[in-house]
């Protein structure tokens, strides 16, 4: 190689120097919320949301509990607390500014969790700016994961706050009467979020409240409602089929006793499908299992009760492979969900 | 480990010989006249993430001489984001990590690199990895500028070191001004107040917010590393002296995360520092940090934290002497590093701290 060597000036420096400083900024992960609900009371929907959360806190996660049950809150009694120093009724009196202002903490750093008030009268029937003023701190609260826990029914209240993500969970159980309640419950949901969307056209929101009338007591399939709005406002039928696209509520099927209550949930999900034209994704089953009982009497979440009782790894298994959350802190794959138990196992030291 | 790392391994050696894409061959060139007539440069900082920080200046540097220039910043992709907030370059030139160089992908690097036709390639790591110095002598540029090294001439201006003991960022400063290029003074990283404080206040919070919090990096880096046991005393002297500890992990050290995080419960936060933004945001948050290798280490000192920097080599290459915050703790056998020394080093760092920033 040869290279040849001159000395020249070297070149003028420029007129304006940048400034010296690096501004450094991160990305922050996106708040993911997971209302529970499920239409029919005693389906277990407080017992999923609680040991969903304290899993998702043993995976690396930041997660923020809610009990929206606002007429029979008991979600803080998975969490011992007897009597919450701080709960909703807090907040919804204006004796704290936001709603962070009433996060309670737990043994784990991972997990928080605001508890109902349901000492406070009334507070089953909040009125619509309360309600709102709910909804929106609910939406500003900072963590990776926020579940509320939903009361039994499909007061609006409920439907609400259910409808705030589309990514909601509806727990059932096996039984038919569950499965018609879960059933009435995502219908009622649908209704709802349509008549949200097109309450302010006319005529779209009018053909909707007189279909929901008529589905109660007629088949009502979503299509045909659909077909309808296609003739008298194509752009609402539009809109209408984007919601319901993009509404993927999921489906967790609680306290299984046989294989067939698996095929049952199958054939639940393609109903819905069928009459809604809305895509239920069934993420997994949990069995029914006597240790949830034990761990309810002695308050506190099964997973730390008894991390490798079949309740437990089943919700190991729903929240890693059906849900899809990766875990952050020990990279266990999917099919590794029950290692999870170790480590709920060591965490339960503790609690 | 280490010859292979600059000098490549025998298979890589072999396979560039025998199949590898070759260098064109240089004309001869007026290097002053080239240097000047420069408008695409390509700026190579040392592979690791702390080639990043310490060549902070120089591309400020750069970019002041050549303020019309388009520059490139080569770097690898799990450091991409990072770069992209550097605001001295206008293209950050992303290669993967586990790349080979007899791999498809290091073949369409070299290609993506040949289609730029670079003016000027600066070379900044001394000893940067094999890869990264084949990338260079590849790359097509007219100018290759690099520090000499052994067994390798990647380069057509090789710039011979002083000494290897000299601080890193020194060095790189030393070859520009053989270049006859002017040098900034110190780059200043700050931590934006909008995503960066929400992060940390996610993160940071409930007793992590109000106490007072060491970072500790657990990633032992290219060498031996600290033993689990060192790291046990570290982080049960800091939890004893009533602090609380954020562990910096790689996937490698989640067992040792595991086994922290079993013992001390909630008073350990582990975070993975594959996204370094967000460790960015976490350190602010943290009142010291005790690290055994230099990545989140440059980091820390680039944010002008207290830290204690564990080493088993001459640690004047990875720290300035003139950086009062940082004690170096220094054995050539890192496990036999005692916890009183960590712990005496890192009260003499924080003693050093001005009053106003420990309030």
């Amino acid at each position: 190689m040869s290279v040849q060597l001159e000395i020249e000036p070297k070149p003028a420096p420029p007129a304006a120097a940048p400034s010296n400083v690096i501004l450094l900024d991160s990305k922050v992960p996106d708040t993911v919320i997971w209302p529970v609900a499920g239409g029919k009371g005693g389906t277990g929907k407080s017992t999923l949301t609680a040991n969903m959360g304290v899993s998702l806190s043993l995976l690396g996660y930041k997660v923020i509990i809610v009990d929206g049950d606002l007429g029979g809150a008991d979600l803080h009694l998975f969490f011992d607390q007897v009597s919450p120093p701080k709960s909703l009724s807090t907040f919804l009196t204006r004796e704290v500014g936001t709603l962070q202002d009433v996060l309670l903490p737990t043994p784990n750093e991972n997990l928080r969790i605001i508890c109902g008030g349901s000492e406070l009268v009334g507070m089953a029937n909040l009125s619509y700016a309360a309600k709102a003023k709910l909804i929106r701190h609910i939406q500003s609260l900072d963590a990776d994961y926020v579940l509320i826990d939903l009361g039994a029914g499909s007061a609006y209240n409920t439907l609400d706050i259910f409808t705030l993500s589309d990514e909601g969970i509806i727990v059932t159980t096996p039984e038919p009467q569950a499965r018609v309640d879960a059933y009435g419950f995502l219908k009622n949901t649908v209704y709802r979020k349509l008549k949200r969307l097109l309450g302010k056209r006319e005529e779209a929101g009018d053909l909707v409240t007189a279909f929901a009338r008529e589905a109660g007591r007629k088949s009502g399939r979503m299509e045909d409602l659909l077909q309808r709005l296609d003739i008298a406002d194509p752009h609402a039928a539009r809109e209408a089929r984007d919601m319901l696209a993009e509404y993927r509520p999921k489906l967790i099927l609680n306290r299984v006793r046989s294989k067939r209550h698996i095929d049952e949930v199958h054939r639940f999900a393609q109903l819905v499908r069928q009459y809604l034209s809305t895509e239920v994704e069934y993420v997994g089953y949990v069995r029914n299992d006597d240790k949830i009982l034990d761990a309810c009497e002695r308050r506190r979440p099964v997973v730390l009760n008894a991390p490798k009782s079949s309740a437990a790894t089943d919700l190991y298994s729903v929240i890693m492979n059906g849900l899809g959350v990766s875990d952050r802190l020990h990279r266990f794959e999917p099919r590794q969900c029950r290692k999870l138990s170790q480590v709920a196992k060591a965490e339960a030291k503790f609690w | 480990m280490k010859v292979a790392w600059t000098r490549g391994s025998l298979p890589e050696r072999f396979a560039m010989q025998w199949r590898g894409p070759h260098p064109a061959r240089d004309e001869p060139l007026n290097i002053f006249g080239e240097l000047r007539r420069a408008r695409k440069l390509l700026l190579m900082p040392n592979d690791r993430v702390g080639g990043l920080f310490l060549g902070a200046s120089i591309y400020q540097s750069i970019r002041q001489q050549y303020p019309d220039a388009h520059i490139g910043l080569l770097t690898d992709e799990r450091w991409a984001g990072l770069a992209r907030q550097i605001p001295f370059v206008d293209d950050v030139v992303v290669t993967a990590p586990t790349q080979k160089v007899w791999s498809p992908e290091f073949r369409q690097s070299v290609q993506r690199l040949r289609d730029e036709s670079y003016d000027l390639t600066l070379c900044l790591g001394p000893d940067c990895s094999y890869r990264l110095a084949q990338l260079c002598a590849l790359s097509g540029s007219r100018l290759r500028v690099g520090f000499q090294r052994e067994g390798l001439t990647p380069y057509n201006v090789e710039i011979v070191r002083r000494s290897e003991g000299e601080y890193e960022a020194d060095q790189y400063q030393s070859l520009l001004r053989i270049l006859g290029l002017d040098v900034c003074g110190e780059v200043q990283w700050v931590i934006g107040d909008g995503k960066s404080s929400q992060l940390r206040e996610r993160y940071l919070d409930g007793d992590f917010a109000s106490g007072s919090v060491v970072g500790i990096d657990l990633f032992g880096g290219e060498g031996q590393g600290l033993s689990g046991r060192q790291l046990d005393d570290i982080v049960g002297r800091v939890i004893e002296r009533g602090a609380r500890a954020v562990l910096f992990f790689s996937l490698a050290e989640r067992k040792q995360v595991n086994y922290l995080k079993k013992t001390y419960g909630n008073r350990v936060l582990p975070f993975e520092q594959n996204d370094l933004s967000g460790v960015a945001a976490l350190l602010q948050g943290c009142r010291a940090l005790i690290s055994c290798n230099t990545d989140v280490l440059h980091l820390a000192i680039s944010l002008h934290l207290p830290c204690v920097a564990i080493f088993d080599e001459d640690a004047r290459r990875w720290v300035s002497s003139r950086n009062d915050l940082v004690e170096v703790v220094q054995d050539r056998d890192i496990r036999a590093v005692s916890i009183t020394q960590v712990v005496q080093a890192l009260d003499r760092a924080l003693r050093r701290v001005p009053a106003e920033t420990t309030a």
